[in-house]
């Protein structure tokens, strides 16, 4: 079964609009009307405006450079935790599910404990003791991450290891590393890719939630959650402040996911996560 | 059963046992001095070591542990660094609110997800099923932090029909709820339509129907009724969540619960409190989902076997 005409559109338009964030990411510098930090205190609060295509913020600065300089730290953290996340569980399930016995029992025990916890509370808590800053916001979304994989990949191994071709390399004489990088991780590809676009919305919704709680990246720096978190003391006089980044915030998440059902669809169209698609 | 449901408790007590210890070991590494926070920095000498008596944290870090287990068990757990007040204290002034919150925030993501989901299990491809779909995806896509301010400017400033905050009635309930409660309604009615729609599709409900019943009797008392075991799980878990999420929605609102409570915590490095909210939430938590998972297991007993 292909996907359908109307999926495909959908997931081509995310495709489209990601790929634009990416863009405006990188040439943040080349694409905006002033640097992210440049005050203009004569000019505070300003709305929207040739000069200022999204206004000003209550410090005179352009709030379409700082949506473009926020889609850097966004996207950054989203991936950094997506790689760490999606190589420490993998590593974890993958051997887990092949080696089986204690080894299996006590990441299980692991994936349970941090489950048994709301992942919310648990990177509030973990940021506000370590510090806020990017490598402590990125590691306690890795330490919450890295259980989505594992479940995923250890199921999958189970499987695949029984399967004749993984028999058959044994047989051959091939070592558990081989077997599994080889002939086994390959086969676990697609599953990953669905569960990274379904991680990175979500490591970019937990990132501006620390953002917005004063947790995550610290001013200047600009980051989505912190711009939504400072424009709500302006929604009287200023809105543009808080809709713009957050406006980006919810497009990206949208995007993410449309993007990851589109691809699930394509990948694996019986296990389709079906946001979006028509069927179940 | 019984084995089950002891399972079931040692559990739970064993995630609580943990957080409590985790939540004791990770303040003892914590930048900043508690003293230093309460008197300020330059205070004399003397007058530390009498707070550092007073509050225990002379003593062997294994000794505190065990008076900070101990004291948890009792509810005693301390008192708030900035406003002298117990714990204990703030934490029943603030639970309350959170469960209520958490509480409207339920009601109003099944009002919107239950009709949604079922008529569009019932009526693919046409309207309602486009309309679930959509409120699925935006659910889990628009977070709390800007929904909230924008049912704000929306709602309470521009068209001045309800609060902008606080807690003051069932009015200053309405946006908050609907914040919080924004993506249960996209998970459940996404949730209600593919396992509602799963149901329709068996042979008893055609036997059903070509036996003349009604449509509507077939999905509602047939097919819903038969699709609720796990929809109910996944409420179950949720709920749990609600209370976690809660902190975002309490901070966007002004909503004096434990979400918020926690936050203040954190900028004022309220060490004592931080511990206190984190708790609370987390065993509300366990506890959610432990009624959850002995629910699933007195309604399904394949489950007990896990």
């Amino acid at each position: 079964m292909s996907p359908s005409p109307r999926m495909r559109r959908r997931g081509s338009l995310a495709a489209l609009f990601l790929l634009l964030a990416v863009l405006g990411a990188l040439f943040a510098p080349w694409l905006s009307p002033a640097p992210p930090d440049a005050q203009d205190l004569d000019r505070r609060l300003a709305s929207p405006s040739p000069g200022h295509p999204l206004g000003t913020d209550e410090l005179g600065r352009d709030v379409l450079a700082r949506v473009l300089y926020g889609a850097r730290a966004s996207l950054t953290v989203a991936l950094a935790v997506v790689v760490l996340a999606g190589a420490v569980g993998t590593l974890l399930g993958a051997t887990a599910g092949y080696a089986g016995g204690a080894w299996d029992r006590m990441v299980g025990i692991a994936s349970d404990a941090c489950l048994a916890f709301p992942g919310t509370l648990l990177a509030i808590a973990l940021v506000a003791a370590l510090g806020p800053a990017l490598r402590y916001v990125v590691l306690a979304l890795v330490s919450l991450g890295w259980v989505g994989y594992a479940r995923l990949v250890r199921a999958q191994v189970l499987r695949l290891r029984e399967e004749e071709f993984v028999l058959a390399a044994r047989a051959l004489g091939a070592g558990p590393a081989r077997i599994l990088l080889r002939h086994i991780l390959p086969n676990l590809l697609p599953a990953l890719l669905v569960q990274a676009s379904a991680s990175m919305a979500g490591a970019i919704l937990a990132e501006s939630s620390l953002s917005f709680l004063g947790l995550g990246l610290q001013p200047p720096t600009p980051s989505w959650g912190a711009m939504v978190d400072a424009g709500r003391a302006h929604l009287l006089d200023a809105p543009h402040v808080a809709v713009f980044p957050g406006l980006a915030l919810s497009l990206t998440v949208l995007a993410l996911n449309f993007a990851g059902d589109a691809l699930a669809d394509r990948l694996d169209p019986r296990a389709a996560r079906s946001f979006a698609a028509g069927a179940p | 059963m019984t084995g089950y449901v002891l399972r079931r408790l040692a559990i739970a007590a064993a995630t609580l046992w943990f957080v409590a210890s985790a939540v004791f070991f990770v303040a003892q590494v914590l930048p900043g001095d508690p003293v230093e926070i309460q008197l300020g920095e330059g205070s004399l000498a003397g007058e530390a070591a009498a707070l550092r008596h007073r509050l225990g944290l002379d003593r062997p870090l294994l000794e505190r542990y065990a008076g900070f287990v101990a004291g948890a068990l009792h509810g005693a757990l301390g008192s708030s660094l900035r406003s002298g007040r117990s714990v204990g204290g703030l934490l029943a002034d603030a639970w309350p609110a959170t469960v209520e919150l958490a509480s409207a925030s339920l009601a109003v993501g099944l009002a919107i997800a239950l009709p949604l989901g079922v008529l569009a299990a019932a009526r693919r491809g046409r309207l309602a099923d486009t309309a679930a779909r959509w409120t699925a995806l935006l659910g889990v896509s628009v977070p709390g932090l800007w929904l909230g301010p924008m049912l704000i400017l929306l709602v309470a400033i521009r068209l001045d029909l309800l609060p902008v905050g606080g807690r003051h009635g069932w009015a200053s309930l309405v946006l908050p709820a609907l914040t919080l409660g924004a993506p249960l309604a996209g998970l459940v009615a996404r949730l209600v339509r593919t396992t509602l729609g799963e149901e329709l599709g068996k042979p008893y409900v055609l036997a059903a129907r070509s036996r003349g019943l009604a449509r509507a009797r077939v999905v509602l008392r047939h097919g819903l009724r038969n699709a609720l075991l796990p929809i109910v799980t996944v409420i179950g878990l949720q709920a749990g969540s609600l209370l976690a999420g809660a902190v975002i929605t309490e901070t966007v609102f002004a909503w004096p619960g434990l979400g918020r409570l926690l936050v203040e915590a954190i900028r004022a490095r309220d060490y004592p409190v931080l511990q206190g909210a984190v708790l609370a939430i987390a065993a509300s938590y366990v506890v959610v989902n432990l009624i959850t998972d002995l629910v699933y297991g007195w309604a399904d007993p394949r489950a007990r076997a896990r």
